[in-house]
């Protein structure tokens, strides 16, 4: 276990350096900060080039990079151009609006996504199944930026069941959670169905049933605890899914998440922040992998050893 | 061959049916835009803005499926739409594969350094939302149809690097490799006539499930205001015009979704079917 987690942290420290790099090389691309920032008709050249000095952009890219990277090393992500405060807790504060979103959309995918496919296998091609297996056939296919308007149409126009968006409230979760989680909730049904029909012609299933337990205990304690890994993993995979779906979540409901955050900060060509955040949201994914990884072995006995 | 034809005969489901009907109808209503839409994509009409979608009837206004905020018909918006949704994520995916295909193929086929330093960078683009990617490379390029499949090849190509080198690794133990070699072949024409030949039916099944990736995330670079021109009739352009009449013009919004939903579903379908032909095993 503990060489595992050295090898990860080495990895981690490996993939936050590219990513934060690339997110340097690639900002540098779109265009002067400088130029967002002064009013271009009333700025003199000298107020630009003042300006650029206090941010440091008059010093050569490779030595821009030097000094990120050396700041890097040490922690401090610099300070934002726009709010003209450190990155670091800009950052943070946005950490959690982005966990409880991710959570409770994992949380409606689990908790609605592996009945689905329990159900829809169990009662192979009935009625029940058909739809099923349609209804997350089209989660697949609606995109957030879609189903989060036609959300805010339904329950918050039309009928005033839920406000159409902020935050603080479980309320104000419902629709951002229930858009970002629609695709993860077809993608499990769907994995949980097909799971489920392999696990059921399995000996060891016909054991269970043979010596008498109810379907309900065959079903929990025998066929899905053999489906957990290949759970488990999809939810992996799917936190990165869901850090790029928030960033449009976040913008359709105005909620205030890193990956607004991020948006604002890209199109505002705020350097320091933007690579910050984009730091952040790499920590997270990776973190999330780690995390599933280090689950496979209490689920599955057999990994431990490797 | 014989084989694989008769898997072919008795794989063939409503489902994919269902895919390949659903996928023909786009492509012939893109292909035959100026013959099928009723009107010009961008004719207006002032006098009949934001009419409601009406079917037969003496109220009919002959926009079925509604007029938007300039009086311009949203069936024919959606037709012409099709046309460049569609061309983007094809040639999109079409670079992607074709990128990601050679860079696998080679750095599985002769291994060392260049084959560690590539999967290095394909773990660290994974680690990145390829959203956020596309989003900083639309802020650098003027936006156009070209310029747009080529941003989303940049964030697509890794699906196609990872399998593909995986696969060229384990084919290059297989014996016709071996045999291949025995006969004098050179490398090049063992990776280009023996192993990518094998590997077609695998990308075809990836490029199917990315071309419904791209038809959303073209739309979604629209949403965030990054995407094609305003004035161009693009699926995810239409959504976005359509959101700020959310309230009182819902069919602005609901029908181009329904078109990328559609669209993307026929594909899945067809993609589902094709990996289940190809490898039911295959996990992307």
């Amino acid at each position: 276990m503990v060489p595992l987690i050295v090898r990860r942290c080495w990895g981690l420290v490996l993939v936050l350096l590219s990513v934060s790099s690339v997110a340097f090389v690639v900002l540098r691309f779109t265009g002067d900060p400088v130029q967002m920032m002064l009013p271009p008709e009333e700025t003199t050249p000298e107020q630009v080039t003042r300006l650029r000095h206090l941010l440091g952009l008059d010093k050569p890219v490779w030595i821009q990079y030097a000094d990120f990277l050396k700041n890097l090393a040490t922690g401090n992500l610099g300070e934002s151009y726009r709010y003209g405060t450190p990155v670091t807790p800009l950052v943070l504060a946005r950490v959690p609006a982005t966990l409880e979103l991710a959570g409770a959309a994992i949380a409606v995918a689990v908790a609605v996504g592996i009945p689905l496919g329990v159900v829809s296998a169990v009662r192979k091609d009935s009625a029940l199944d058909v739809f099923v297996s349609s209804v997350s056939f089209l989660g697949i296919a609606v995109p957030v930026f879609w189903l989060g308007p036609v959300l805010i149409l339904l329950f918050a126009v039309r009928v005033h069941w839920l406000p159409t968006s902020g935050t603080g409230t479980w309320q104000q979760l419902v629709l951002p959670a229930v858009s970002l989680g629609t695709y993860p909730l077809a993608q499990l049904a769907r994995l949980v169905r097909s799971d489920v029909l392999d696990v059921l012609s399995e000996d060891f299933v016909r054991t269970a049933r043979s010596k008498g337990l109810d379907e309900r205990a065959v079903l929990t304690r025998h066929v899905l605890r053999k489906s957990a890994l290949s759970i488990v993993t999809l939810v992996g995979l799917n936190v990165g899914v869901l850090m790029g779906g928030a960033i449009i979540t976040e913008t359709i409901f105005a909620w205030p998440g890193i990956g607004r955050l991020v948006v604002q900060a890209i199109s505002f060509r705020d350097f320091p922040l933007a690579q910050g955040a984009v730091v952040y949201i790499a920590l997270m994914t990776v973190v999330a992998n780690f995390l599933v990884d280090l689950s496979y072995g209490f689920l599955d006995p057999r990994v431990r050893t490797t | 061959m014989r084989r694989a034809a008769h898997r072919f005969g008795r794989r063939v489901t409503l489902r994919a049916v269902l895919g390949l009907a659903l996928v023909t109808a786009f492509v012939t209503a893109a292909a035959s835009a100026p013959w099928l839409a009723p009107r010009a994509p961008d004719a207006q009409d002032i006098t009949q803005r934001l009419t409601p979608p009406r079917y037969g009837g003496a109220e009919a206004s002959g926009f079925v499926l509604g007029s938007d905020q300039l009086g311009r018909d949203v069936l024919s918006r959606i037709i012409y739409g099709a046309r460049i949704s569609l061309s983007v994520s094809a040639l999109a995916t079409f670079g992607a594969a074709i990128a990601g295909t050679t860079l696998g193929a080679l750095s599985g086929f002769y291994g060392g350094v260049a084959d560690q330093v590539l999967m290095r960078v394909v773990d660290v683009q994974m680690a990145f939302p390829y959203l956020l990617l596309a989003i900083a490379f639309m802020l650098v390029v003027p936006p156009s149809i070209p310029n747009i499949a080529v941003v989303l090849a940049i964030s697509g190509w890794v699906l196609y690097a990872r399998i593909v080198r995986i696969n060229t690794v384990a084919l290059r133990e297989r014996e016709f490799v071996a045999a291949a070699y025995a006969i004098g072949a050179p490398n090049g024409r063992i990776l280009a006539g023996h192993i990518v030949p094998n590997l077609v039916p695998t990308i075809t099944v990836l490029a199917t499930t990315q071309i419904a990736q791209f038809i959303v995330a073209e739309a979604a670079l629209s949403f965030l205001g990054l995407g094609l021109p305003p004035s161009v009739p693009s699926w995810g352009n239409l959504m976005n015009e359509g959101r700020q009449y959310l309230d009182s013009a819902w069919w602005l919004e609901v029908f181009p979704g329904c078109a990328i939903i559609v669209a993307t579903a026929g594909v899945g379908l067809l993609g589902d079917w094709l990996r289940d032909i190809v490898d039911p095993h295959l996990h992307l």
